[in-house]
């Protein structure tokens, strides 16, 4: 690879081997989003107590955003672009949700999320969480002070995000979930730490589905995140004792565009492959290559 | 070479934004102007409407914070105050508000539903939801809500541009107010009233 003198400078001999090793270490870059509860931790732990912290009053909208920028190659242009772009699906999105932010006004969601995540995770081992608080998302020092301040052995901390899809025909309730204990652990790592998606489609809808989910009060948005906070929680009550094998699975064991796994995928922002953990009555629970736990219709 | 240095600031201003991360603390001196102008353009018969004290009937933890924009929380005053001076000099071309309503008159009972901000992308998205129970004098209750939102390019992400975002989504929320109470007022008083109206 010749440079032309006006680039060349005193490391301009490293740059082709800079570049070779940068793609090298992109393309090997799988890490697991997934830290597994070492046994030894878990029998230490005798009290749990859960904490939901959630960002948003009402449910949210979602768009595909625009990646016009990454087609062209960068460049400030279409950088721009993008900004365009995705300021106009924006708009869309949030007119589009209001009919069903309309009918759910008097539906405290943040409340039938913490009264649903502490009957699912009530004194289920290895957990036995004894209760759970709703309250305004946290820093990572916020919640270790909140673990220590807790009065239990751990905290469990979930954090929330429930939206509608950019076709507007699924709601999608997505949650990172981490556990940390009174006392830091030497490393300062939590205990255990894991991202879950799942998600409830409107019945066989080409069109309207806004005006489905609004129907009646908005009676099937409120079933649909009800049920996705109740299988939240028995998502995190299967998977907190797995151990440490499930955080990267091995390719032989990956699925890549057959479903079950590509309808989740196409629902969500995971575009990863991952593997059929369980069935879980008419739902499939899929383990992302990443460690992530979702779940799929 | 000038341009460059210029790029480079640029850049390095951009990151310098992006990484800011410290809460934004909105002022909120002045509601928006109700419109209450439009009352002496009106004419007709004007009915007092008696607004009762504004209730909070968000989530408890939403009365902790009013948003999360880009990654900053948005705090401010109580907005209870700010939102019931500006329903106090709510007015349209069928009625004016008053702080109490009187003797068989119309009355509203008005409540916070929701008061946030968020983002999607690259927008901010300000709502304010406002529920209104309106007693007419001849009885019954209506119950309606008005929300006003707003979803526009996140410029500079500063307490001022999330602020005037506020006044532009609860502005909105008014002038929805506004008519629907007229509406209401000229439906309740009749085709008799409405056409001696139109005479005047």
């Amino acid at each position: 690879m010749k440079l032309p003198p006006s680039v060349r400078g005193p490391g301009a001999r490293f740059l082709p081997l800079a570049l070779v090793l940068l793609s090298l270490f992109f393309a090997g870059c799988v890490s697991t989003n997934r830290t597994a509860l070492a046994p030894e931790a878990s029998g230490r732990i005798k009290s749990v107590k859960a904490t939901v912290l959630v960002a948003q009053p009402e449910i949210a909208a979602d768009i595909e955003t625009s990646n016009v920028a990454a087609a062209a190659g960068g460049g400030l242009i279409a950088a721009l672009v993008d900004v365009a772009i995705d300021a106009h699906r924006s708009k869309k999105a949030e007119e589009a949700i209001t009919p069903l932010r309309d009918a759910l006004v008097d539906f405290n969601v943040a409340e039938c999320l913490r009264a649903t995540l502490e009957k699912g995770l009530g004194a289920q081992p290895p957990l036995a969480v004894t209760a759970v608080n709703l309250d305004l998302q946290m820093k990572p020092d916020a919640m270790r002070k909140s673990a220590e301040t807790g009065g239990a052995d751990a905290m469990l901390f979930i954090s929330a995000d429930y939206r509608l899809t950019p076709a507007c025909d699924r709601i999608r309730v997505m949650a990172k979930v981490t556990l940390l204990p009174k006392t830091g652990t030497a490393d300062g790592k939590p205990l255990y730490e894991n991202q879950f998606t799942t998600f409830r489609a409107v019945p066989s809808v080409q069109a309207g589905a806004i005006q489905k989910w609004s129907d009646n009060k908005g009676a099937l948005a409120r079933d649909a995140l009800q049920s996705c906070f109740a299988e939240l929680a028995e998502m995190i009550v299967f998977d907190v004792p797995q151990g440490p094998e499930v955080n990267l699975l091995p390719k032989e064991k990956l699925t890549t565009s057959a479903p079950p796994v590509a309808p989740a995928m196409a629902a969500g922002r995971f575009i990863q492959r991952g593997a059929v953990e369980k069935k879980h009555g008419e739902r499939t629970w899929v383990r992302l290559q990443t460690g992530e736990l979702s779940s799929v219709d | 070479m000038r341009g460059l240095v210029c790029g480079v600031a640029g850049m390095a201003g951009a990151l310098f934004l992006g990484a800011c991360t410290s809460p934004m603390n909105l002022a909120l001196m002045e509601p928006p102007d109700p419109g209450s102008r439009s009352v002496s353009r009106a004419g007709g018969k004007v009915v007092s409407i008696g607004f009762l004290s504004i209730e909070d009937l968000r989530p408890e933890f939403s009365k902790q914070s009013i948003g999360l924009v880009q990654g900053r929380a948005v705090k401010g005053p109580d907005v209870l105050p700010w939102i019931g001076r500006a329903l106090g000099g709510l007015g349209g071309t069928r009625f004016s508000a008053t702080p109490a309503a009187g003797p068989g008159g119309w009355t509203v009972k008005p409540a916070l539903r929701q008061f946030y901000a968020g983002s999607l992308t690259v927008s901010k998205t300000v709502n304010v939801v406002l529920e209104l129970e309106i007693r007419p004098p001849t009885g019954g209750t209506v119950t309606r809500v008005y929300r006003g939102s707003i979803t526009a390019v996140d410029w500079w992400n500063t307490s001022g541009e999330i602020e005037q975002s506020f006044h532009e989504a609860f502005s909105g929320c008014l002038r929805q107010m506004a008519a629907d109470l007229d509406l209401l007022v000229e439906t309740a008083s009749g085709p008799n009233e409405a056409a001696h109206t139109k005479d005047n």
